[in-house]
């Protein structure tokens, strides 16, 4: 009697992946990185708004968290939340040491095709808004990032800024009033704020 | 929930509830069917929300980062092969001792006079999660 097929394992658990991560499963850092790098690396690429520095940013999470793997512990933090955290604090420490050097670029231009239909209305909306965020505080724009596109709880995304949730909505809220006046002139239907 | 209460949450986490938090989503959900003002609000928020989604899907990691990244062994982050063996013989109140000992002395060593509480208060907040402070914690300790 030929044998069963084999069954595809049930996906393991991100707390289960970084023990065998500590226990050094060759395989443990793929499936994780393929979980959760394209997250990591998003919220990098929006606080940072440069491909480059967000590619370290990135790897560097990854490094901590094969150093933070023996200590890990089931019952902290969600992985992706414990992620997204480092990697915030990462850009933050890395924002204010190139902010001593030169700017990081913008690059937004190379984000479209040209040529595309529909592009150059979607591509003038997008440089708008880009730049809108670019032009946020630095804390408004990490909380911004984190709860709005990443959709980190308000008590997750506090823990990561180091503050309370309180401290956050203020952030949050200073942070949207900014954009939408930011955003009026090239928005249609974007109101000036209501005081 | 008071419309205040609700216009607040509005203003930070926007329109779609979601994003709000769990203990007041219901009572939110609740108000939001019985007040006009309270929709209203939703609707102002969802505007911007509207206008946040036209920044479009970041770019994905290059495939080179995810080989790299894929590819990461314990001799790439030296201190795995240190805190592994002292994790495993002593637990984690070891390496948590050695962490505050470090934060302590960061936060003690970093942070200018009358600095106030607010900087040792962040280092304490890493310590109670089990790291060091980032340089942007430690940062902190020099402002006001």
């Amino acid at each position: 009697m030929p044998p069963a097929p084999r069954q595809p394992p049930a996906a393991e658990s991100d707390d289960a992946l970084v023990f065998r991560l500590a226990g050094g499963s060759g395989d443990a850092m793929a499936a994780l990185s393929e979980r959760h790098l394209a997250s990591v690396f998003a919220c990098a690429w929006r606080i940072l708004g440069d491909r480059a520095e967000a590619e370290d940013v990135a790897q560097e999470t990854f490094v901590r968290l094969l150093r933070k793997a023996p200590a890990w512990q089931p019952d902290g933090p969600a992985l992706r939340s414990w992620l997204l955290r480092v990697a915030t604090n990462l850009c933050i420490d890395r924002r204010r040491a190139r902010a001593r050097l030169v700017p990081i670029p913008d690059e937004v231009e190379d984000l479209a095709a040209p040529g595309d239909p529909g592009v150059d209305d979607d591509l003038a909306i997008r440089r708008a808004v880009h730049r809108a965020l670019r032009g946020l505080p630095e804390r408004q724009r990490v909380a911004l990032v984190l709860v709005h596109f990443h959709g980190l709880s308000g008590r997750e995304a506090a823990g990561a800024l180091g503050t309370s949730e309180e401290a956050l909505e203020s952030l949050l809220a200073r942070a949207r009033r900014r954009l939408r006046k930011a955003l009026a002139p090239d928005v249609k239907n974007l109101l000036e704020p209501v005081s | 929930m008071a419309l205040g209460r609700f216009a607040e949450l509005a203003a930070a986490y926007g329109a779609d509830l979601d994003r709000w938090p769990d203990a007041e989503r219901f009572a939110a959900l609740a108000l939001a069917g019985r007040s006009e003002e309270a929709r209203a609000l939703l609707a102002d928020a969802h505007e911007l929300d509207a206008a946040l989604a036209g920044l479009g899907p970041p770019p994905p990691p290059p495939a080179a980062l995810t080989a790299r990244i894929a590819a990461l062994r314990a001799d790439d982050a030296p201190s795995a092969r240190i805190l592994a063996p002292l994790a495993a013989a002593l637990g984690r109140g070891a390496v948590f001792a050695m962490a505050a000992a470090a934060g302590l002395y960061l936060g003690l060593s970093l942070a200018p006079s009358g600095t106030g509480d607010t900087g040792l208060g962040l280092v304490e907040a890493s310590l109670i999660a089990g790291e060091a402070p980032s340089i942007a914690v430690v940062d902190l300790l020099e402002l006001d």
